[in-house]
């Protein structure tokens, strides 16, 4: 109890005496409605003209322009993800056939790559989990934590590859944070044989390894994010006695300089950081003890806005440059510019529009799930 | 006691009562009393006084010069007393006197009182006070005889003592008797360790101990198995050649043994404590009326699971005894952060784990029965650990543990429940290989590691198919299953390895299915003749409505007797814990929400699915917490999560599960 207090007052007291930071809250994010189920749309553009959905009969279809196209095809039970960037040039989808019967914190989902709203069939690259698109959208990365390696793949043209070995044999949970500064420079997060996390500059062409930051103790995490050559470090605990930082770093020819520090608090935050929309940062923070929220944090001023009034919040997404917010089962919009105000059914949700996007086809498939899912309550 | 030192000039006399206040305070209570006899000459020596500010080194390096003086004027007279004519009294001399306040612990000199002159002999007579030669046996006296003679001599320690034990402290002799290695089974359980409930009741208690003529019998016990203790160390560690090891003696090996024997865990606990605090009534008070869970394991109060698991990698040691509980308890107490990074190469899991401090905040609260070591990091399919760790809750039996078990232990468990459930012929993993004769391929189901000779299903370990499988291809008759072993430990030189079979695996890359492994036989490598195939894919709740039979939820309900009970809010979560202490509540979640910091959703809907065991709840009206053990985590290391963030997680994969189902349920015996 006594810490519980001791930690509400030395985040008053953060708050008080750093004159950078100011707390605001703002309105209620908006939630994302939509006529069929949000729980089986996978990716959606900006502009809403793309949306990728998945089927209940395991397959991944895209809709645009009031058509809709099977993109991929699976067993009932299959589970795919997509991510893009706001290069709009690439998406890699993740499926995994096994989702429902394989549980596992680790789970290697089959990875394909396509072109952003082509309907060509998407090309499988690998087995992996975490991927990542870099210099605008011409390599993907993605990691195998059984064999702890990041592997890369130019995908434009499909063949050069290549990949590098973590050091960390003792977290078998961990995901490394990948960022390429260019295409013989990679930033990287390990875990050395004392259990501390680090930051790794790999120089590919002497095939050279530098350690560039380190953390201070073992439960410390780092989140690495890139927006226009600046680098944002976030460092975060595990464990509930740890402060935040985040820091900055300008990537001038492969050379990291200026490391800043931007962001400092005693607070115990989640991080998940968002760097890539303009002048602010978004991350999970705990704005009182034990209660956590998304918060934008104004690069400029240093102000934060709270964002969100969930008391637990975890995550946010990034779809398109549409910041999401997923809680209870329901995602909410926290920030980002869309179009959808300027189409032609104004006044409409965001998620209505891009249900109507979803052609007849899908609506009587979306009303035959949802008349087999009210069997089954019934049964 | 009355410790007279009536022979001390004034001066001495002075400084002689400022040590003792100054080195034990209020504690103390050896009343000096100084005034002059005229019968008395006392010893002159040629030492220089010191002065009433002296540092503490001065004062110690001073009474090792005056003893040094004194051991060289009486070592010329040695006495027996015995052979004294007309013996009168007898008192130590005065520097030795302060040599053993110098030397003594605190805890022991602070039971020398004037009213227990004998608690001072039978500190002795345990050993339990020293002197500038650390054990006492050698004791200066001044002695006088009934004709006036004062007369300085030497005699040994047991002499003094059965003098003192024939002429003043008759009960002395009578404890020791007691205690005796014949009585000390019966007098140890005729003794009452009373644990306190409140500070009265602790203050009373320790003030009872401390006027008891049996505690420095009580307090020797204790010193004894340390002692024992260290010199098995010594003899274990071969740190000591065979002259010394000849020059040991055996009797406190064999006495601390009876001791082991003789008393229970709990009672040895409290003694130690009681003896280790016999000049802190607080810190003793403290540790009964404020324990944590490493003092209520020491205390047998709660299942020593709690710790031992924990304190095998802390101090590296395959078992242990209340001794190593103890070095263990210390090691955590002065690094709590020990618990974070120890046992995370031989039993991996989420790293890091919490540190002992919040493991002792929570762990005993969970009702999760963990008397195993298993190693998530080694296991693909999550739900094979939360299925181990609820079979094991249930069967509440020790599994015997290792880094080579530990991931074939838990793979038996899903093993077991298959063949138990007539289900063998889904067994998803199979050794395949070219049968010859037949000239076809065949697969054999196998569970991965070994199976020990005589538990269920042993037939089908890897150690055993492999061989069974080199049988047939081979056509060589194989005496023994295959030993499966770390690829550093195979070394084809040496003997042991040079016939037989031999399974080597990458301890760094080895999961159930994730682990490149290596075949020899006979000291020659098997290449391409066996194929490892499948995965462990099975419904831990059922996938949908129409096939639900074999979901491993519906094995373990109908193989262990279970029964569910949906856990839709808190409210349901602390009442179902609360109702019997061997409930527990299981589910599935997503891993983002769970471990928000560790694991960042980059993808709409992006969900990685997590089973999880809760053990307990912790109330809170803003912000009510579980304690939860989720199946990445190490099994001895649960954690506190929000309830809201547990409720977030598994609503989130709710809503992507094909039938909507809600993954949070009660298990309890039918």
């Amino acid at each position: 109890m006594a810490s519980k207090k001791n930690k509400q007052y030395a985040l008053m007291a953060s708050l008080l005496i750093s004159s950078l930071f100011t707390l605001t809250s703002i309105a209620a994010p908006q939630k994302l409605l939509t006529k069929q189920s949000i729980h089986n749309i996978r990716f959606f553009s900006s502009d809403n003209k793309h949306t990728y959905a998945q089927t209940r009969s395991g397959g991944l279809i895209h809709s645009t322009n009031y058509q809709v196209n099977p993109i991929l095809e699976g067993a009932p039970g299959t589970n795919y993800n997509i991510t893009g960037t706001s290069n709009q040039k690439k998406l890699i989808i993740l499926k995994n056939e096994k989702y429902h019967i394989f549980l596992s914190a680790r789970e290697l989902s089959e990875i394909y790559v396509t072109k952003w709203g082509s309907e060509d069939k998407p090309i499988r690259i690998g087995m992996g989990t975490a991927p990542k698109l870099h210099l605008n959208d011409t390599v993907v990365s993605f990691y195998n934590p059984y064999t702890s390696t990041i592997n890369f793949m130019n995908i434009d043209n499909m063949i050069t590859k290549f990949s590098l070995k973590l050091l960390n044999i003792l977290d078998p949970y961990f995901i490394p944070e990948v960022i390429m500064l260019s295409n013989g420079n990679v930033l990287y997060t390990d875990i050395n044989d004392k259990g501390v996390t680090g930051i790794m500059l790999w120089d590919r062409g002497p095939n050279i390894y530098k350690n560039i930051w380190k953390a201070s103790a073992v439960e410390t995490r780092v989140e690495l994010c890139i927006k226009d050559g600046e680098i944002f470090i976030l460092n975060k605990s595990l464990q509930k006695t740890s402060r935040t930082t985040i820091h900055s770093m300008t990537a001038i020819e492969d050379e990291l300089k200026g490391a800043k520090n931007i962001y400092e608090s005693d607070s115990a935050d989640f991080g998940n950081m968002i760097c890539e929309l303009p002048t602010k940062l978004y991350f999970i923070k705990e704005v009182f003890p034990g209660t956590t929220e998304a918060i934008e944090f104004n690069l400029a001023d240093k102000k934060i806005n709270v964002l969100t009034d969930f008391k637990a919040t975890t995550q946010i997404i990034n779809v398109d440059g549409i910041l999401l917010v997923p809680h209870e089962g329901a995602t909410y919009v926290i920030a980002g510019e869309h179009n959808f105000k300027n189409d032609s059914l104004k006044g409409k949700t965001v998620n209505e529009k891009i249900n109507e996007e979803i052609s007849e086809e899908v609506k009587e498939e979306v009303k035959e799930e949802e008349e087999e899912e009210e069997k089954e309550k019934k049964q | 006691m009355k410790i007279s030192l009536r022979f001390w000039q004034n001066r001495h006399c002075k400084t002689g009562t400022l040590f003792v206040l100054l080195l034990a305070g209020n504690a103390l209570h050896i009343k000096v009393e100084c005034s002059e006899s005229k019968n008395v000459s006392p010893p002159k020596l040629a030492i220089k006084t010191p002065g009433v500010v002296e540092s503490l080194k001065t004062l110690v390096q001073l009474n090792k010069e005056q003893l040094r003086e004194l051991d060289v004027k009486l070592k010329s007279a040695p006495k027996l007393l015995s052979s004294i004519p007309n013996l009168s009294d007898i008192r130590i001399d005065p520097y030795y006197l302060k040599s053993i306040l110098f030397y003594s612990e605190k805890r022991y000199t602070s039971l020398i009182k004037n009213e227990n002159i004998c608690t001072f002999y039978s500190l002795i007579e345990n050993n339990l006070i020293r002197s500038v030669e650390n054990k006492v046996s050698n004791i200066p006296i001044i002695y006088q005889t009934k004709d006036g003679l004062s007369e300085s001599a030497i005699t040994l320690k047991d002499d003094l003592l059965q003098y003192m034990y024939n002429t003043k402290c008759y009960q002395n002799r009578e404890t020791a008797e007691l205690f005796a290695l014949d009585n000390f089974d019966k007098t140890i359980n005729n003794l009452k360790f009373r644990k306190p409930d409140s500070i009265n009741a602790c203050t009373e208690i320790i003030t009872n101990w401390r006027e008891n003529p049996f505690l420095p019998y009580i307090c020797n016990i204790p010193e004894v198995i340390s002692r024992a203790h260290k010199i098995k160390l010594r003899i274990d560690n071969d740190t000591l050649s065979n002259l010394q090891k000849d020059g040991i003696n055996g009797e406190d090996i064999k006495t601390s043994k009876l001791y082991l024997e003789k008393i229970s865990p709990a009672n040895l606990s409290y003694i130690q404590t009681l003896c280790s605090n016999l000049d802190s009534s607080e810190t003793f008070c403290n540790y009964y009326l404020q324990p944590d869970l490493w003092k209520k394991v020491i205390s047998k109060d709660i299942p020593d699971y709690h710790m031992t698991y924990i304190c095998k990698n802390i101090l590296q040691k395959d078992t242990l005894d209340q001794q190593s509980l103890f070095e263990c308890h210390e090691h955590i107490k002065n690094n709590p952060s020990l618990c974070e990074t120890n046992g995370s190469l031989n039993y991996p899991a989420a790293f890091p784990r919490p540190s002992c401090d919040e493991i002792a905040q929570i762990a005993e609260i969970s009702n999760l029965y963990s008397d195993y070591h298993d190693c998530p990091g080694r296991i693909d399919n999550e739900a094979t650990t939360n299925i181990h760790r609820i079979v094991s809750h249930f069967d509440k039996k020790q599994i015997p543990s290792s880094p080579q078990t530990c991931l074939s232990n838990t793979n038996q468990t899903l093993v077991n429940l298959a063949y138990a459930f007539n289900n063998s012929e889904n067994w998803p993993l199979k050794i395949c290989y070219t049968d010859k004769i037949k000239d076809k391929e065949v697969c054999l189901p196998y569970s991965p590691g070994d199976i020990l000779a005589g538990f269920a299903n042993e037939s089908i370990a890897e150690t055993n198919v492999v061989k069974h499988i080199l049988e047939r291809t081979t056509e060589k008759s194989i005496k023994n299953k295959c030993r499966i072993i770390p690829d550093f430990e195979y070394n084809p030189v040496l003997l042991e390895y040079a016939a037989g079979c031999f399974i080597t695996y990458d301890t760094g890359e080895c999961t159930t299915a994730h682990c490149p492994k290596r075949i020899f036989l006979d000291l020659k490598e098997i290449k391409g003749k066996l194929k490892y195939t499948g995965d462990q894919s099975y419904q831990y709740f059922p996938t949908s409505l129409s096939n639900d039979y074999y979901s491993t939820d519906n094995m373990l309900k109908i193989l262990k007797k279970l029964k569910y009970i949906p856990i839709q809010n808190l409210s349901d979560l602390t009442s179902f814990l609360k109702e019997n202490n061997e409930n527990i509540v299981h589910g599935v979640g997503c891993a983002e929400d769970i471990h928000p910091a560790r694991f960042k959703k980059i993808t709409i809907n992006q969900c990685r699915t997590l089973p999880f065991i809760v053990g307990g709840t912790i109330p809170d009206k803003i912000k009510p917490k579980v304690i939860l053990t989720s199946s990445i985590m190490d099994v001895h290391s649960p954690i506190t999560i929000d309830w809201n963030l547990l409720f977030n997680a598994v609503k989130n994969y709710q809503l992507l599960h094909p039938t909507k189902l809600w993954t949070l349920h009660g298990i309890k015996k039918e």
